[in-house]
């Protein structure tokens, strides 16, 4: 997310509508009943960032614990350091990137009514692959899922180049006789998983190291032959454990969950996957199609970021996301102490943060404008996002912008398709197009 | 609507003398079968051609049918061309000569003449006129059904296909015909145009299709293609920028199946269970048709059963047959004029007309061509297939899987030309003889007849090697292939236990020291062994204790792991048949007291059981002593010898009964952890340049060995 965690917030902190995007994810797991959450950070600086806003600002229900792992650590090496907190029998693995108003609920239920061991939140693509690509021409950055009795996840490819070659195993061709095998749907990283097989296959499988490149795809892939993954006998009795709980529904109450930074929290109830009647031990890998229309989209790119950003400000989504009554004659969000100058434009879907100034004949189209900013006379931003104290001198133009938080930017400047670090100043009469602003550091 | 229909005739009917669209169905020869069912799809009342293209040998015989079943005049609108084409036996040849008399114009249904079915082809059609007029491009439509319900017998998979197509439009984007088990890859780039491709396997293609008049240019232009799916459609696919588009259209309902080896039999079982309505045999559409439907078996009016012959469900007793007291009819198919003699049983067999099966035989998934005769006491094992006019000798056995024909199987040097030379003059003589001996007499001129295989009186000659080609009377599993293994639905779970032992740490070191077995004296470690573990049973010796005494033994001796190893499993193996006369009086209890007859299923069943009883007592003690792959490899040299009842292993008396089992006895010890996947792989790979005496155990399991193979890629 360079350069708008230049200065050391967590991703999770950054605001979304004025919020910190973190809120999203612990809203979705309050509401469907989740009650304890760990969230999982990399590093002292984002932990401790992550449990001051917890502390102080936090208001909701949920129980939450924070846990820092080392930094660079794999996402599922993160996972594995705190599988041993987990005690329920399901739990919920979830971004903290992931903005969606479909039911967790609906995913909980379909996890333990199918008795999955891991059940995915597919989201919808907002573009379709094919109109990106060219006939012939296998498409670039999506997720080949497969399903089939259009629930069951028999394939899954991640990949965020081109995958050439789809592996379909003989097992799967001779088990599924009807896979259908789709681009336009995306993997949110919304998972729930079957606590115990999932240690299992975390302890029995070293190797695995990334979530969406390896564990997900080693659960599908191993799904008819578990004994392949965990080995005879770990196989054998996770699937004796798998008689159905009696507990069904009431688990979803006294659950608990956890996260993580760039991924990860969890919560429970019962379940299990197919070991039902002597049955042959076979694993059940889940999906839970987020319903048509339903907001589900994640800030894990800049891209996306701003994409969020914008759409949860539509007035089709606005009311529902934010839970918040937009003004009714404008169809925007304006805070009450806002002053501001003569002949000031502020368009439907746009957001103004409290103690901003704008100045005479100032606009502000579909953008997001944080608190305490100034936008200077005749000042135009559009189809942008302004986190906190940004300051713009008279007569900028900015287009499709991230400015981060005290950022400033001098007379007359105009920006196009930018992201700006926090504090970064832009002295007056500059243009600029498609830039990172400072230049990232060079990574080895 | 025009349809093409294409007689060709098929290799595989050549030793049967009858071209599949004659083969009988039930008392109508197929072609009946698929007029009838165009006739009944046909859209539109008016206008419907239909032409056959037969080759130019079986013109003459299918007019005359044609003439004599009333097709010949214009019936309910459908007129019925006859196209003789010379020589013609490939679609695509057959195809050509189409296009090249440039009489079909439009679209048209392309279909087989030995097709049995009752699907509706009506949606299937209007579908493709939409995309028709849609997209000029659309060349052709092809017909999908589900694998029906007995003709393919599960395990023949080789007609299913995997088909991959876009769900929303369904064009068709890949087919893999024959499609064995095997992973599966598909090309990325067909997303390049849609968001979902639906991949279907268990589809199978009904030799259906819906065609424009450009598949006519295209085959034209494309001399080399012989069949629709493995060259026309590949061809196609592979050159989609030339913008052809093919389509499949799936059969949701009815029956579509064509005569072909494997479904023959399958699809008489299938109508007779009335899959094929209207198509059954009460419902011929003749008048003067007798044939009644009860209490499961159809019996015609004419027919006449014997009041103590037993008749099951499933059966079908053809016009004027005579069924004799005593006479067991199982499931059986009986054309025309049949006859079945005192006390014989028939089980899922089908006789074509006048076929005949004297007194006291016993017939068992067999084929009998017409006016073939089984003289009395003869036995006919699984899967033997007796063509026209054939006979075989009183008290004669024809062993499994036997094709025998009246036509001279042709021999690798003679080529095409020559053999009608002699058929010309031989072919008289040949059918007097079988006439004659028919009849009982001794023919004028001798024929050289294949009389081990029909007996000193019988008539034909044995055709080897047709393997999967010839009219293959579905195997009644287990009893025909020795194979044990399920139906491949239920393979995972089958599969599930199996897990492989890690057991390579420091010994896989390159010393391939397998001592040369010619070199052992047979000895007395053997029997000390043996004995150790027989005095263990009786004593309840544990095995640890058992463990430090065979280790004794071994030092003692001298010996490896190995032979420690090959010597319990023996013992093993020895316990699962009654006791040798080796075998001293005190241990004599341990040993089972039935001798299993290892022909019937049930025997071979029970002998694997018993061992898996052993093994499942002992697997702990035998893994100690298979210390790595080498040791593995060696004890399963040991239990080839062993089956081989080699001397260099005494006391192996009945080692032959396991031979028949070997497959079976190794996945046992795969599945008890006792030998892993790469030591199978290991043994079989050092058979591989081995003189094939040497590799008759690796042939016996080769499924075995490709499963593995794949599970290893798997795991990969």
């Amino acid at each position: 997310m360079y350069p708008l965690n230049a200065s050391g917030i967590p991703k999770v902190l950054l605001p979304v509508a004025n919020r910190p995007l973190l809120t999203f994810p612990l809203r979705m797991l309050e509401e469907s009943g989740v009650a304890d959450v760990l969230v999982v950070c990399e590093g002292d600086v984002a932990a401790e960032a992550v449990r001051d806003w917890l502390t102080t600002e936090y208001n909701g229900g949920l129980h939450i614990e924070v846990i820092r792992v080392e930094e660079e650590l794999p996402p599922v090496d993160a996972l594995r350091q705190v599988m041993d907190r987990v005690r329920t029998e399901n739990f919920v693995l979830l971004s903290g990137d992931v903005v969606s108003e479909t039911s967790l609920r609906a995913q909980l239920l379909t996890h333990h009514v199918r008795e999955a061991v891991m059940t995915v939140l597919l989201g919808r693509r907002r573009v379709p692959a094919s109109q990106e690509t060219k006939a012939g021409r296998p498409p670039s950055n999506v997720d080949y899922i497969g399903l089939a009795d259009g629930e069951r996840m028999v394939l899954y490819a991640h990949s965020p180049g081109i995958v050439k070659q789809l592996i379909i195993p003989p097992s799967f061709l001779d088990r599924f006789q009807d896979i259908e095998i789709r681009t336009d749907l995306v993997d949110m990283q919304v998972y729930v998983f079957h606590t115990l097989t999932l240690k299992a296959v975390l302890a029995a499988n070293e190797k695995l190291k990334q979530l969406e490149e390896q564990l997900i795809p080693h659960i599908v892939r191993y799904q008819l032959k578990p004994r392949r993954s965990v080995g005879e006998t770990e196989a054998a009795t996770l699937a004796a454990r798998h008689s159905p709980s009696g507990g069904n529904l009431m688990g979803l109450e006294g659950s608990m969950a956890d996260m993580s930074l760039s991924s990860s929290f969890s919560s429970a109830l019962g379940g299990g996957s197919g070991g039902v009647g002597g049955i042959k031990p076979e694993w059940y890998c889940c999906t839970y199609l987020a319903p048509a229309g339903s907001f589900c989209q994640r800030a894990n790119t800049l891209q996306g970021y701003a994409d969020v950003n914008r759409d949860v400000l539509s007035p089709q989504n606005a009311t529902h996301t934010l839970r918040e009554e937009m003004n009714p004659k404008f169809d925007n969000f304006v805070a009450s102490n806002v002053s501001m100058g003569s002949r000031v434009n502020v368009s439907p879907a746009s957001m103004i943060g409290p103690s901003c100034e704008l100045g005479d004949r100032s606009s502000v189209k579909r953008s997001v404008v944080g608190s305490g900013c100034v936008i200077g006379t005749g000042s135009k931003v559009v189809n942008s996002v302004l986190h906190d104290d940004v300051r713009l001198g008279p007569s900028c133009t900015v287009h499709n912008c991230i400015l981060s938080s005290g950022v400033s930017l001098g007379e007359g400047v105009r920006l196009r398709d930018c992201q700006l670090a926090p504090g970064y100043s832009v002295p007056a009469g500059a243009e600029f197009t498609e830039e990172v602003l400072p230049v990232a550091p060079l990574r080895d | 609507m025009q349809a093409i229909v294409l007689l060709h005739d098929e290799e595989c009917s050549r030793p049967l003398g009858t071209p599949t669209w004659a083969m009988p169905i039930g008392d109508q020869p197929a072609v009946e079968m698929t007029l009838r069912w165009l006739q009944r799809s046909a859209i539109d009342e008016a206008g419907r051609r239909v032409y056959l293209v037969a080759s130019s040998s079986s013109a003459g015989q299918l007019s005359a049918y044609l003439q004599q079943a009333g097709w010949a005049v214009p019936w309910r609108g459908m007129v019925i061309n006859v196209l003789a084409a010379p020589g013609c036996l490939s679609e695509g040849e057959a195809l050509r000569f189409v296009a090249q008399e440039d009489i079909v114009k439009g679209d048209f249904v392309l279909v087989s003449g030995s097709v049995l079915g009752n699907a509706d082809l009506l949606p299937a059609m209007q579908a493709h006129a939409a995309r028709r007029n849609a997209d000029r491009q659309a060349l052709m439509t092809l017909l999908l059904h589900r694998q029906s319900s007995s003709a393919t017998m599960p395990g023949t998979i080789s007609g299913t296909c995997m088909v991959a197509a876009d769900p929303c439009s369904k064009q068709l984007l890949r087919l893999e015909q024959c499609w064995t088990r095997g992973t599966t890859s598909l090309g990325t780039h067909i997303f390049g145009e849609r968001n979902a491709v639906a991949v279907r396997s268990g589809y199978q293609l009904s030799g259906v299709y819906i065609c424009a008049q450009d598949a006519l240019v295209l085959l034209s232009d494309n001399f080399d293609y012989q069949s629709i799916a493995s060259d026309l459609v590949p061809g196609v696919l592979a050159e989609q920028e030339l913008g052809s588009t093919l389509y499949i259209h799936e059969l949701a309902r009815g029956y579509v199946e064509q005569v072909c080896s494997s479904a023959y039999v399958g699809m008489l079982a299938d109508m007779v269970g009335r899959w094929t309505y209207p198509w059954v045999p009460d419902n011929t559409g003749d008048r003067s048709g007798s044939c009644r439907f009860n209490r499961g078996t159809y019996v015609d009016a004419s027919a006449f059963v014997a009041p103590s012959s037993r008749i099951t469900k499933g059966s079908l007793v053809g016009r004027g047959s005579r069924v004799d007291v005593g006479a067991c009819l199982n499931r059986c198919i009986l054309g025309r004029d049949c006859h079945i003699g005192e006390s014989s049983t028939l089980q899922a067999s089908c006789l074509h007309a006048q076929a005949c099966v004297e007194d006291n035989c016993q017939v068992s998934f067999a084929l009998l061509g017409e006016r073939a005769l089984v003289r009395s006491h003869a036995h006919l094992e699984t899967g033997t297939v007796l063509a026209k006019h054939t006979v075989v000798d009183a008290a004669h056995c024809v062993s499994a899987g036997t094709c025998v024909s009246l036509a001279q199987p042709m021999s690798a040097g003679e080529s095409e030309d020559e053999g009608e030379d002699t058929s010309a003059e031989q072919h008289g003589l040949i059918q007097t003889a079988a006439a004659a001996l028919a009849a009982g007499g001794i023919p004028e001129t001798a024929v050289a007849f294949h009389t081990d295989t029909v007996g000193p009186f019988g008539a034909g000659f044995a055709w080897k090697e047709l393997g999967s080609k010839a009219f293959l009377v579905p195997p009644s599993l287990s009893t025909f292939t020795g194979q044990l293994e399920p139906a491949p639905d239920s393979e995972a779970g089958d599969f599930t236990k199996a897990r492989r032992v890690k057991s390579l740490d420091a010994s896989t070191t390159d010393d391939v020291s397998i001592e040369d077995p010619g070199q052992r004296p047979t000895d007395q470690f053997k029997c000390e062994v043996s004995e150790t573990i027989l005095r263990c049973i009786t004593e309840g010796i544990s095995h640890n204790n058992a463990v430090i005494e065979l280790n004794g033994l071994k030092i003692a001796e001298d010996r490896t792991f190995a032979d420690c190893a090959r010597y319990v499993f023996i013992t093993m193996l020895s316990l699962c048949l009654p006791p040798s006369s080796s075998v001293k009086p005190e241990y004599m209890r341990l040993f089972p007291d039935a001798q299993v007859d290892i022909c019937g299923r049930e025997g071979r069943l029970e002998l694997l059981r018993r061992l898996n009883g052993q093994l499942k007592a002992w697997k702990g003690l035998l893994q100690r002593f298979l210390k790595s792959n080498d040791d593995q490899v060696e004890l399963l040299l040991s239990f080839e010898e062993y089956c081989l009842e080699d001397a260099d292993v005494p006391g192996a008396p009945c080692g032959s009964l396991f031979s028949g089992l070997f497959p079976q006895v190794v996945k046992l010890c795969y599945d008890h952890e006792l030998l892993c996947e790469e030591a199978i792989l290991a043994w079989a790979r050092e058979k591989e340049h081995a003189a094939q005496e040497d590799r008759r155990f690796v042939e016996l399991c080769v499924e075995l060995l490709e499963w593995l193979d794949d599970a290893e890629e798997e795991s990969d």
